[in-house]
């Protein structure tokens, strides 16, 4: 008997290349349990089993001559809704179209022979040896036929649910450039950068997550580019979610970064197919979960996370100064809060004499120090932010005439905050919605209060420090095994084309594209 | 949903952050003051004291509701700082001299030495080295207290008088702090300090400078002389206008040009100075070769006159013995204003340009 | 181009973090006159020992100075290494202590200074345990920052200088009799830290060399720099000489009215990762010789002993005479080490052969 936990055409989909119909339906287990020669032992397995759903089908059916053969289907009605199709009957006009003559007249002995030996059937159907397999194919949505005096089950891809339809993608959207985003059809999503990359030696693998999920993750690179070091680490780490129960990208991510603690993010996430196919072509490895739209790319390095796809899409001169300006609006939104708060308490000698006089008027009469009132401010904003997250649309505008007002206006006139703080705050809030990676800009939002701490604590001297110890931390990071830094620290200067300027594509594109072989730690 | 475990690595290392975050929190805070808090006086006068050693005055600008408003308040005390210090705990903010854009010293002060002031000046951090310095004859506190209003609408006002980039014309001294304490220890370099007075329009004044060496002041200079000394300390920027008994010419640029040598322990210096001029406005109708002449004479003249009132009190007001660094050896340096300064014979020759002549043609 | 400028860098911030606060004024109350003799004939002979050092590692590549010395008997590990490594600790603890000093004098007057001292040591602490490929990396990604900034505000004095001011050109060598002249010294024994790198990084000696001329230039440039504006004599009495030169400068351009603060912070890093390489050097030397000690536990022993003795140090003038005493063993290690290692190096190659 084939021990083949995967069912025939998985292993041709492992031979063949590039091809994406099947999805990967194995189960961690190791116990098997073959499927009997007797129906009735199988169906009450199958019962026994589903009992419990309400929406799980059991169809039997009679066919052969004088309907004296005995089937049954069994699926779950709620992900094979469409009835249009009735597998059992496509079965048996294979059959007759094939091997038997005219008439409703196959027996078991030629359906085992039909499809034992693979013969060309209408809808493609593997064929089952195990029962434990046959439930998860259930679960999996599709339609299941076992035959009585057959030892073997019949398969069927039937799921149709409906599914959201590839649209534009909501939070990355951009002004010039393809807007197409994933969806949550794992399948879909992997055709959408199929047709991106049309060359075999993209690879997708899949792997099963475990728990009582099961979802299918897949991941894909582009096997010349890639480092095979990195991608041997990223296989080790990536086995653990079999144990797990994976919801969503990001629990991949949580699972795989090197780093827990730090608060920078290690991967890059997008939702966006050119982005995705983008990094692939660079040398990451692209993850994708079933039922969630979101792509992980793997590793993600910290200059990575201030480009957007839009900079190849303009011309050189403009890219290289709206980067500029993002790694400004970055600095900014780090240090505003913290340069006024130190400026103000510790260093008024660095502020302009006429300045100075303009902003001791504004703070006359606020209660509190610098610090405090930069922290409420601050305080405001987040919590503004949070809001805006999960207001409902109708209510959204009004909810933002209301946060400005609260934050701006009548604060400065209850004499809570100085307008300069007010400007400091809003600053800085544009400056961290600027960038284009969510992640990181949550990074900087965390960063902000050590350093306003430190600032309000020892002034220029205490955000040096902080500074000093953040960048320590940057630099002793790695990611998937590459150092985070890279190629700033260490310094590889034909990888800096695309970091602080945006080089030409001409240059960009004719390179080579093979990555430096840099040495990495073995992970502990 | 997994049980929260919190690991052990977590634990010790979470511990000391938090320790040292604890103890930065508690100690750390001494520093902290808030910038409304703080009192930043823009100008110093200091004076000689009634009943103590000097009497310093302070003018504050304090934040109020709209506009901020100016208060003058000034204590005496043996030293500046004593005073300062006085002046402090007469004002609720604490106080900072950081910026401090100009110091006025009593010429009564000036004349018994101001040498120890300065030092001050430079060991206290707080004020800037580049403040300027001037001098006054009248009351400090009266300066002060009558230039409050001008100073509320703008409070760099002071400042600007002196700034190159605002109201300061070459005919002027605008001699920083750091030149000043240079000449402290410094062999061949004095300088002047405007004196300044109330004007009429409750602004400042000018009214000559005072030409400081070994810290006391030993002669006065009216408008014109200080336009030379400006010149030759390549103070000059800009146009100022010089008046003749024929023409007004405005004067675009100046070069000089020095030659020194030693001849049998008698130093000499021939200076070239190279004057650039446009004309303004003419009397009468002297020809360019006329105004050329009147202006090479008398800057001659000038010259020659300040040098040798300079040679007298032993005041190198022209950094001549600056040229003689080449020359000299150390020690010989340190001997220039004794020995080598009041020998020097120097002569200048002038030569003026005329560039243009303005929006008018001269026929 | 990778790694080499990032050790090359290092090597100039190492040199630099000192000479930005305490150097000028030593060698500044060193001579009347001619500063640049005491400081080329300083860096000269540094750069003699400095090439006799990398030429003795460079015959074993990829070992770094213990390995190459310790299997000609540990007696002579013990000789050159232990006072290196005691030399180290003081290097650390002057800087670390003068600098505290200097932080409570311009900008926390008011802050106890032990804490400020445990600032320092605590991010010593966190550099060495990081590693030195991180120290390097770190340099590089602050240099990339502070350089322009530290360099932009050196320039800007060029407004005021007085060239006359460079001459009398030279006072003799009576600066040999001086003692602040022996205080200089310490500048120069930065270099030693090389002896470990091999193993971290490839050196490359011409990058050294380069970035020997480059820290001599800016040196000569910072020496100078009060000098042609304040004359010899008034820039001789002045503490920190730099800052106030560069508080004479007036730029109404700029936004900011004093940069002297952003240049001293700008400064202050390099000392904060000089500190981090010292006490790690330390760290790797206990490692080499006494195994048996845990890495991270020295490192922290060390930390720990620099707090410590920091507070024993109460004055400036206890920093000052610090300096003297350990004297001799600053100018032992400036000259025994290379020469022991090259010897050492060449006495084993010619075995080998």
């Amino acid at each position: 008997m084939t021990n083949n936990s995967t069912g025939t055409p998985q292993s041709e989909t492992n031979k063949a290349i590039g091809t994406m119909s099947t999805e990967t339906v194995s189960s961690g287990q190791n116990t098997q349990l073959p499927i009997s020669e007797q129906l009735s032992d199988n169906i009450e397995y199958l019962e026994k089993t589903f009992a419990g759903s309400s929406d799980i089908v059991f169809k039997h059916w009679n066919y052969g001559p004088e309907l004296q053969y005995t089937a049954c289907s069994v699926y779950y009605e709620s992900l094979v809704q469409e009835d249009t199709e009735n597998y059992m009957k496509i079965t048996l006009q294979d059959l007759v179209m094939h091997e038997v003559g005219p008439g409703m007249e196959a027996t078991p002995q030629d359906i085992r022979g039909f499809f034992e030996h693979d013969g060309v059937s209408g809808k493609k159907a593997s064929v089952i040896t195990d029962l434990l397999q046959l439930v998860d194919h259930i679960s999996n949505g599709r339609l299941i036929i076992v035959f009585e005096g057959w030892n073997k089950g019949l398969s069927y891809k039937a799921q149709s649910v409906e599914t959201r339809q590839v649209s534009e993608s909501v939070n990355e959207s951009v002004v010039q450039g393809p807007r197409e985003s994933t969806v949550e059809n794992l399948q879909k999503n992997l055709g959408l950068l199929r047709l991106r990359l049309k060359t075999p030696k993209f690879k997708i693998e899949m792997i099963t997550a475990g728990g009582e999920t099961k979802t299918a993750v897949a991941y894909g690179y582009i096997e010349d580019v890639v480092d095979k070091e990195m991608l041997a680490e990223f296989k080790n780490r990536i086995a653990q979610i079999a144990d797990l129960e994976v919801l969503e990208t990001s629990y991949i991510e949580q699972i795989i970064e090197d780093s827990t603690y730090s608060p920078f993010p290690q991967h890059r996430y997008t939702e966006r197919t050119d982005m995705a196919v983008a990094g692939m072509l660079e040398g990451k490895i692209a993850v994708l979960v079933q039922g969630t739209g979101g792509i992980l790319l793997c590793p993600g390095l910290f200059t990575e996370f201030f480009q957007s796809s839009e900079d190849y899409y303009q011309r050189t001169v403009n890219s290289t100064l709206i980067r500029w300006l993002r790694i400004v609006a970055f600095l900014i939104a780090l240090t505003l809060p913290s340069v006024y708060i130190a400026l103000s308490t510790f260093h008024p000698e660095l502020i302009p004499t006429v300045l100075l006089l303009a902003v001791l008027n504004a703070r006359e009469g606020i209660p509190l120090p610098a610090f405090f009132e930069a922290l409420l401010m601050e305080f405001f904003f987040e919590l503004m932010r949070e809001a805006g997250v999960r207001l409902p649309r109708p209510v959204g505008s009004a909810v933002s005439i209301v946060g400005a007002l609260v934050i701006g206006d009548a604060a400065i006139s209850a004499g809570i905050a100085s307008p300069i703080m007010v400007i400091v705050v809003a600053l800085t809030g544009i400056a961290s919605f600027s960038i284009p990676q969510y992640n990181i800009a949550i990074s900087l939002r965390i960063l902000r209060f050590p350093l306003m701490i430190s600032a309000a604590v020892m002034g220029g001297f205490g955000m040096m420090i902080c500074f000093l110890f953040i960048l320590l931390h940057l630099c002793k990071l790695r990611t998937l095994g590459q150092p985070y830094l890279a190629p700033l620290a260490p310094l590889r200067l034909s990888e800096l084309r695309d970091v602080l300027i945006r080089v030409p594509l001409k240059t960009l594109l004719r390179s080579p594209r093979d990555l430096h072989k840099h040495k990495h730690k073995p992970v502990k | 949903m997994r049980r929260l475990r919190i690991s052990r690595s977590f634990r010790t290392r979470c511990l000391p952050v938090m320790l040292v975050t604890l103890i930065f929190a508690v100690t750390g805070c001494g520093e902290i003051k808030d910038i409304n808090h703080r009192a930043l006086p823009i100008v110093m006068g200091i004076a000689p004291g009634d009943e103590k050693e000097f009497r310093v005055a302070l003018q504050i600008p304090l934040p109020g509701q709209q506009q901020y408003t100016v208060r003058t308040v000034s204590a005496e005390g043996e030293t500046v700082s004593q005073a300062i210090q006085r002046v402090q705990t007469n004002v609720e903010n604490h106080l900072d001299l950081l910026h401090l854009k100009l110091i006025i010293f009593h010429l009564d002060l000036i004349k018994d030495g101001i040498n120890e002031e300065l030092e001050y000046a430079i060991r206290s951090r707080q004020i800037a080295p580049k403040s300027y310095i001037a001098a006054t004859e009248s009351d400090i506190v009266k300066l002060l207290n009558s230039t409050k209003e001008r100073v509320e609408q703008d409070g760099t006002t002071f400042y600007n008088f002196f700034s190159q980039t605002a109201g300061w014309t070459p005919d002027i001294s605008n001699t920083q702090l750091w030149e000043a304490y240079r000449a402290v220890h410094s062999s061949s370099q004095d300088y002047m300090a405007a004196i300044v007075g109330i004007g009429d329009d409750e602004m400042l004044e000018s009214r000559g400078s005072a030409v400081i060496a070994g810290g006391k002041m030993v002669d006065r200079l009216d408008s014109e002389e200080m336009l030379l000394v400006n010149i030759f300390n390549n103070k000059f920027q800009g146009a100022v206008i010089q008046v003749l008994e024929k023409a007004s010419v405005m004067v675009i640029g100046a070069k000089v040009r020095n030659v020194v040598s030693i001849k049998s322990g008698v130093p000499k210096l021939h200076s070239k100075l190279t004057l650039t001029v446009s004309i303004e406005e003419t009397k009468g109708e002297p020809s360019p070769g006329e105004i050329r002449h009147q202006l090479n004479e008398e800057m001659e003249g000038r010259f020659m006159m300040i040098l040798n009132r300079m040679k007298k009190h032993e005041a190198d007001l022209f950094h001549i013995g600056q040229h003689f660094r080449r020359i000299l050896t150390p020690d010989e340096m340190k001997k220039w204003r004794s020995e080598y300064y009041p020998q020097l014979e120097a002569s200048i020759e002038v030569e003026t340009l005329i560039r243009n002549t303005g929006d008018l043609i001269d026929q | 181009m990778i790694k080499p400028l990032s050790l090359a860098v290092t090597f100039i911030y190492i040199h630099l973090s000192m000479s930005f606060f305490l150097f000028p004024e030593f060698l500044l109350t060193s001579t009347d006159a001619g500063f640049w003799q005491p400081l080329v004939i300083n860096a000269l002979l540094q750069l003699a020992f400095l090439l006799l050092l990398l030429i003795g590692l460079r015959k074993f590549p990829n070992r770094d100075a213990i390995e190459i010395v310790n299997p000609m008997g540990k007696l002579w590990s013990l000789i050159l290494f232990v006072p290196l490594a005691i030399q180290f600790f003081f290097c650390a603890l002057i800087m670390v202590r003068g600098h505290s000093e200097l932080v409570s004098m311009i900008f926390l007057p008011l802050t106890p200074v032990w804490l400020i001292t445990l600032l320092f040591v605590i991010i010593a602490l966190y550099g060495a345990l990081c590693g030195l490929k991180t120290i390097l990396r770190t340099s590089l990604v602050i240099s990339a920052f502070c350089l322009p900034i530290i360099c932009f505000s050196l320039l800007t004095t060029a407004k005021l200088f007085d060239i006359d001011n460079f001459f009398p050109l030279s006072d003799g060598f009576s600066f040999v009799f001086n003692r602040s002249y022996y205080r200089t010294f310490t500048l120069y024994t930065g270099f030693l830290f090389l002896c470990f790198v091999p193993t971290v990084t490839h050196v490359r000696i011409r990058w050294i060399a380069v970035a020997w001329g480059g820290f001599v230039v800016v040196l000569l440039f910072s020496v100078y720099m009060p000098v042609l504006i304040y004359g010899s004599e008034s820039a001789a009495t002045l503490r920190f000489p730099v800052i106030a030169a560069m508080d004479s400068v007036e730029l109404p351009w700029l936004i900011f009215d004093r940069i002297t603060m952003i240049y001293s912070i700008c400064t202050m890093i390099f000392v904060f990762l000089y500190i981090s390489v010292m006490v790690w050097a330390v760290g790797y030397i206990s490692d080499k010789l006494a195994p048996r000690i845990p890495k991270r536990m020295m490192i922290i022993l060390t930390s720990a002993a620099l707090f410590i003795g920091a507070h024993f140090v109460k004055t400036w003038h206890n920093v000052e005479q610090l300096i003297d005493w350990t004297q001799p063993l600053r100018l032992y290690s400036m000259t025994a080490i290379p020469l022991g290692i090259f010897i050492i190096a060449t006495l084993r190659k010619g075995n080998e052969t």
